[in-house]
């Protein structure tokens, strides 16, 4: 059963009656090593000479567990490096779980055709290409050539290489490549802010006519109102965990409540942090010249002890430092008392 | 849990199988051949010469060797065509070459599109190799020219090229497979790739006959005789300068080399399947 599931065709909605269990993502944990950027040299290898070496971890994901179902357009909300790209890849598949499990119907589709297009080669030629990395047969593609064509709306560029394509036309024909495939799960990575209002509309449209297929769309985006037009579910997440798992409006209600939240609260933090900055400031100050006034006065012969004492008893420590006004009976004995006067004020 | 009795869910992720690796391999045959087709399609439009270069590349290869060992060092003492033997050797060691540094860089150097699409990542290293082997097949139009101005008459053993081509390419693919992932492992390999492959290659006879030098050592000469690329080279040679087809024994080495190679290239690359990509 398990070896199977790995790369069943994409190509077909199967006829899955709407509210039937499309994703079940269970206890998902993904840590990334953070040295997995690097990978090890032969050198590092011979220098800590085959020892395990020691490397922090990121924990992407902690432990997130919820099950969509067909008919379902589940908006991913959260601030950036919460996790929410992380989590897509693994419910496509193409991270592997550190711990937990992902179950899935049929694969799920990242719609990431972009990266396998050839920019040197026309956009009717990538709609091939991309058309046979997410799974369809050639004829298959040549049959929905002209739909694709006409969805991408791009006109006589089509022709044309791709290179010579705005950002805006690459992501439309990238959107139309894998919606032409109808997967039963699509993954929208963040991949419609790039078009403009008219594309967007069609988008919305296709994930609609999606989710009536009973299929099942994740949409991962910043923008609260595209949540909110075309999600009927949102997951909020939250440095790796699920926040909040429900009804757009009230899952994008409390994210914005905390953020607002969050915002304050640095503000306060801010000001705080301020305010006992300066302190500090003042209190090194005062530091400074008790120690330059004890060596003024050693130097013209005075114990230093009894020196010491004097500086203490006639501006204690822990004593309001505007009770320091008698500067001027010292200011002989004491040149550098001359730049603090403004520290009575 | 709402009715999961229409289809079950199946895990995500799980390592496949060999059969069943190798079906969804098959299901997706129209995606590696068309990667290198697109790849070849976008390469005609960056240079003026575009395919050409496939089979001037190693032509230069020949003219450089023959000046070096046909001229300078001499190495083609009892060899009666040089130029063909040379030609041979250059064409079909360069399948071997190729095929593994393009195999090397085929994991590691498409990050992005692993990042991004599900599909079974073998299918990478072997597209690479598939492009490899449509460039030799080029490139064996200008080998037989060669070998047929060279005086050389056209028998039937010629058609013995098919055969242990085909049996190159399977060595090729599980050799490009295996680089792959240890690349992918260790990007110091990339460096060390092209030296050891021109060692391999020059031991193995690229522009001499190694058998030759070898006849006083006996015990080298089983070793030569193992040797899959020298074997490549040397029955090509012998199928197209001297008429003589491959002794059964030879056969079987050749068969088993391809058949091991492809297996044990296939099931190292899938042992970190899920991985690719990741770092």
């Amino acid at each position: 059963m398990v070896d199977t599931a790995s790369y069943p065709p994409t190509s077909t909605v199967p006829g899955a009656p709407r509210g039937a269990e499309t994703v079940r993502v269970a206890h998902l944990h993904v840590r990334y090593s953070v040295y997995a950027d690097v990978k090890p040299t032969l050198r590092s290898l011979i220098a800590t000479a085959g020892r395990r070496r020691r490397f922090s971890e990121v924990h992407a994901i902690k432990g997130v567990s919820f099950t969509a179902y067909s008919g379902e357009v589940i908006g991913i909300i959260g601030a950036n490096g919460s996790g929410k790209s992380t989590l897509m890849r693994a419910v496509a598949g193409l991270l592997p779980a550190s711990d937990g499990a992902v179950y899935a119907h049929s694969t799920p589709m990242l719609l990431g055709v972009g990266a396998v297009l050839n920019k040197m080669l026309s956009g009717r030629r990538n709609i091939v290409l991309g058309g046979l990395a997410l799974g369809l047969r050639r004829e298959e593609i040549l049959e929905r050539e002209n739909d694709i064509v006409e969805f991408a709306g791009i006109g006589d560029a089509i022709d044309r290489p791709m290179k010579t394509y705005s950002s805006g036309m690459q992501a439309r024909l990238q959107f139309a490549i894998s919606a032409a495939v109808e997967p039963e799960i699509l993954i929208i990575d963040e991949a419609l802010s790039v078009g403009d209002a008219d594309f967007q509309n069609k988008a919305s449209e296709r994930i609609g006519q999606l989710r009536d297929k009973a299929g099942t769309v994740f949409l991962v985006t910043h923008g609260m109102a595209s949540v909110r037009k075309n999600c009927n579910r949102a997951l909020w997440l939250e440095d790796g965990v699920i926040k909040a798992d429900g009804a757009p409006v009230d899952v994008v209600a409390a994210y914005r409540g905390a953020k607002e939240r969050d915002q304050r609260a640095k503000q306060i933090d801010k000001q705080r942090s301020k305010k006992t900055k300066r302190r500090q400031r003042r209190m090194r100050r005062w530091e400074k010249r008790r120690a330059k006034m004890i060596a003024g006065l050693s130097e013209r012969g005075i114990d230093p002890e009894v020196a010491r004492q004097a500086v203490e008893d006639l501006w204690p420590r822990n004593r309001n430092p505007e009770r320091s006004e008698a500067d001027d009976e010292h200011a002989v004995e004491a040149p550098a008392a001359q730049d603090h006067p403004q520290t009575s004020g | 849990m709402a009715a999961t009795d229409v289809t079950p869910l199946t895990l995500l992720g799980a390592k496949p199988r060999l059969i069943s690796y190798l079906r969804s391999i098959w299901a997706r045959r129209e995606f590696a051949l068309e990667i290198p087709r697109a790849e070849l399609a976008a390469q005609h439009r960056n240079t003026v010469l575009g395919g050409v270069w496939h089979v001037l590349n190693p032509l230069m290869l020949v003219g450089v060797y023959y000046v070096i060992f046909g001229i300078f060092v001499r190495s083609d003492r009892g060899i009666d065509n040089f130029v063909g033997f040379l030609a041979i050797g250059v064409f079909v060691f360069h399948f071997t070459t190729k095929s593994a540094q393009a195999g090397a860089r085929s994991i590691i150097g498409n990050e992005g599109l692993l990042r991004a699409v599900a599909f079974p990542r073998a299918i990478l290293p072997i597209s690479v190799v598939l492009s490899e082997f449509a460039a030799l097949l080029y490139a064996m139009a200008a080998m037989f020219a060669i070998v047929l101005m060279t005086g050389e008459e056209p028998g039937w053993t010629w058609l013995l090229i098919a055969p242990i081509s085909l049996l190159q390419l399977l060595f090729n693919l599980g050799l490009a497979m295996l680089v792959a992932r240890l690349a992918d492992h260790f990007r110091d390999i990339l460096q060390v790739v092209p030296y050891t492959l021109r060692i391999w290659g020059y031991a193995s006879g690229v522009f001499y006959d190694p058998l030759q030098r070898a006849s006083e050592y006996p015990f080298l000469i089983g070793v030569i005789k193992a040797n899959p690329v020298f074997l490549y080279m040397h029955l090509s040679r012998r199928a197209l300068l001297d008429d003589a087809p491959p002794t059964l024994h030879e056969w079987g080495v050749l068969t088993g080399w391809g058949i091991a190679a492809c297996i044990a290239g296939l099931v190292f690359f899938l042992a970190k399947e899920h991985h690719y990509g990741r770092g």
